[in-house]
């Protein structure tokens, strides 16, 4: 005699009481530990062989006697119960109280939980029982639709979010059941994107069901299904064809931008909505610890937009810490994407004292020291190019203090020469014209350093002549924050510019070197501000 | 784009002392503009003597801006081509002559697009330095480039260069690795030159 019991449950090990009565005989009674490695939602199948001391469950023998003898109260099946699957449907008993021609399921409750519609179900320790009641089925769980927090009909979703959804229907039962999430395909349909997945029930009652879901980070959009596994026993042609909510699943808002506004200045951050959201996005600008803050252009915190776009951030307040203010995405108060950024400031000072050395985190001294041939290194030196030619220069080391200190992006020191003249002796004036003036990149530090400097070193310089070079030099020093592009790529300025000058006058030992002229006063140096242009500076 | 500066300016028939290399303005090249890395790079391996000396260098500095590795061969392969002198540079005419700090980067470009590069570079760049048939204007960038990748303690890069000396194989080409890394040794400044004159005996 076969008797087929099926049992659909996901893969691990349950033990199974199985007992039953052969007429004349003492009621037999095992236990096995039934080892269930198939797909969820195959069927297991126990045949006894009234012959053998083995029957087999899923085709593994186990030792035993036993027989299968439908009881007037059904078969007992005894299950140790696993934490419920987080994907699709819960730990479930197919079985044919008529031999077979059709076919019913039992929803394993949750732990501490009796089942529905009169199944005493029993648990204790994790590990329930159940006398199988012999009956008609009860109607299947019917879904009418599901919503999200924000009325969407469908439900709309976000991989990796958590969101409230609500399913509405008729059916549910009064006892707390299953969510089962999947796609569209297979029967009833796909779970293999639900990795990760995981639910929580709110509240159920027989109409309503409230959850949080949460899908996998990487859960494909489009399309996605819910169905509801009741605590009562439904017939297998329901079981097999559940009612499938619809639910929507989309990519959530993403923001992008800079990781530093300039103080006083402005940065363009985008908001990417995926087309076809209708939710109204709300975009904030908050900040998280320490001082400092930003807004948008019109002055406000928080603004409202329904489509991609880019939002202009202001720099108000100077951040304490970097990555101290957010721009955050919400929908219906539920939280997407987000960026965090500085609002940063940078003051530039220039270190020329004679006979100073760079700044001992100003890691270009590497490169810029050995073009020092004597003196200096900063204030007046004798400089050496990659030709071996000697000039009279003054050695600068522009200084770019950051705010906040740990703020780790590129600021990148550029210079303007304003202008300048030259002279042989007191006379020839020359005039030397504005242009950009910016240094090799070798001699910039752009990354501040742990201190929250960034650093420029140069020596303006000018070649000897016997009768003597002059040469009065004005610049300004100012600080882009990010990397110089082409224009319109260009990052922005960020903090004021720094006016400095540099002097000098150039004449020659009996051997042709250079040698610095001090003949008038306040000669040979570099200073902030701007000097006169005059040969004798007066 | 990075602007290189210097400026000459004429003042009568006074003597010139020159031998300086200031450039005038940055080299623009419209056809090379808001292209891909890869195209910059396709240009710079077309025949040298043909191209256009803009967008030449244009293409190093935005190859060296944008740190594009694959064009560390190519790029070591123009580290003599060099920035051109403002017009009349040179002339006894010009006799006043304002610059600024320079290395050879600064000269020649394909130095410093291979310094932004950075230690990817280092292999190829010993290569240069080893080879027979590289000149000693070239070795000697090449090693400037080596120095400056590791300007944050040049000793470091000293070490890189002896211990490539010691893998090579043919003791002529371990020779000439050693002498650069004993070249640069010499520029270290005072502070550190214990230290790379330690990494030349190790």
């Amino acid at each position: 005699m076969t008797v087929t019991t099926a049992a659909n449950t996901p893969p691990g090990v349950y033990t199974i009481n199985v007992s039953g009565t052969i007429p004349g005989q003492n009621p037999v009674s095992t236990n096995v530990s039934l080892t269930v490695s198939s797909t969820p939602g195959a069927p297991v199948t126990i045949t006894n062989s009234p012959s053998s001391s083995t029957f087999w469950v899923d085709g593994v023998a186990y030792a035993g006697n036993a027989s299968f003898v439908p009881q007037s109260g059904g078969d007992t099946l005894t299950v140790t119960q696993t934490q419920p699957p987080p994907t699709g449907r819960g730990d479930h008993y197919q079985f044919s109280p008529d031999g077979g021609v059709t076919t019913q399921a039992a929803e394993v409750p949750p732990p501490g939980q009796p089942g529905g519609n009169g199944c005493p179900w029993t648990c204790s320790n994790g590990s329930c029982g159940s006398r199988v009641p012999v009956g008609p089925p009860q109607p299947a769980p019917r879904i009418q639709n599901v919503t999200d927090a924000s009325g969407d009909n469908p439900a709309v979703l976000y991989p990796g979010v958590p969101v409230q959804i609500t399913v509405n229907g008729s059916n549910f039962g009064g006892a707390t059941g299953y969510l089962n999430f999947c796609r569209p395909g297979g029967s009833p349909c796909d779970f293999t994107s639900n990795g990760g997945l995981s639910s929580r029930i709110i509240s159920w009652n027989p109409y309503q069901i409230v959850a949080t879901v949460t899908l996998p980070t990487d859960a494909p959009t489009g399309g996605w299904l819910v169905y509801v596994s009741a605590m009562f026993w439904i017939s297998g042609t329901d079981w097999l064809n559940p009612s499938m909510g619809n639910m929507n699943v989309t990519i959530p808002p993403q923001v992008s931008g800079p990781i530093g506004v300039a103080l006083n200045g402005s940065a363009s951050f985008a908001v990417t909505i995926t087309p076809g959201n209708m939710d109204p996005v709300t975009v904030t600008l908050s900040t998280t610890s320490g001082t400092g803050s930003a807004t948008f252009a019109d002055g406000t915190t928080s603004q409202t937009i329904y489509e991609s776009q880019s939002l202009t951030v202001m720099g108000k307040v100077v951040s304490s810490t970097a990555n101290n203010i957010t721009i955050s995405t919400s929908i219906g108060g539920n939280p997407f994407g987000s960026a965090q950024f500085s609002v940063v400031s940078v003051t530039i000072s220039l270190n020329a004292t004679q006979g100073g050395q760079p700044a001992g985190d100003d890691s270009a001294k590497g490169v810029w020291l050995p073009t020092v041939l004597s003196g200096g290194p900063l204030g007046a030196q004798i400089n050496i190019n990659a030709g071996g030619v000697t000039r009279c220069a003054i050695g600068v080391e522009l200084v770019g203090t950051v705010t906040p200190s740990n703020y780790s992006g590129t600021i990148t020191l550029q210079r303007n020469f304003l202008g300048g003249t030259g002279y042989i002796g007191s006379g020839s004036p020359t005039n030397f014209p504005a242009q950009p003036d910016n240094s090799n990149i070798e001699f910039e530090v752009t990354t501040p350093s742990a201190a929250g400097h960034v650093y420029d070193l140069d020596a303006p310089n000018i070649n000897p002549n016997t009768l003597v070079s002059r040469a009065r030099y004005n610049f300004q020093e100012y600080a882009l924050l990010g990397v110089p592009a082409d224009p319109p790529n260009n990052p922005p300025q960020v903090g004021s510019g720094f006016p400095y000058y540099a002097r000098m006058s150039c004449g020659t030992d009996v051997n042709g070197n250079p040698v610095f002229n001090n003949a008038v006063n306040g000669d040979n140096q570099a200073g902030g501000g701007v000097t006169l242009l005059t040969w004798n500076l007066q | 784009m990075r602007r290189i500066r210097s400026i000459v300016t004429m003042l009568g028939a006074l003597p010139f002392i020159g031998g300086m290399s200031p450039v005038f303005g940055a080299p623009a090249c419209a056809d090379l503009e808001n292209k891909k890395p890869e195209l910059r790079l396709e240009y710079l391996q077309g025949q040298k003597s043909l191209l256009d000396r803009n967008c030449v260098l244009y293409a190093i500095e935005q190859l060296g801006n944008d740190h594009y590795a694959p064009a560390i061969k190519t790029l070591a392969g123009y580290l003599d081509y060099r920035k051109p002198d403002p017009p009349n540079f040179g002339s006894p005419t010009q006799p006043l002559i304002r610059g600024h700090s320079e290395w050879s980067g600064s000269i020649y470009p394909a130095g410093t697009a291979l310094a932004q590069i950075g230690k990817p570079a280092i292999p190829q760049l010993v290569e240069v330095i080893a080879a027979a048939s590289t000149s000693d204007l070239v070795r000697n960038t090449a090693g400037d480039v080596v120095f400056a990748i590791y300007r944050e303690n040049p000793a470091d890069g000293i070490a890189v260069l002896v211990e490539a000396a010691h893998k090579r194989s043919d003791p002529m080409d371990s020779l000439r690795v050693m002498d650069q890394a004993r070249r640069q040794a010499g520029r270290c400044t005072q502070q550190g030159r214990n230290d790379c004159e330690n990494a030349v005996l190790k």
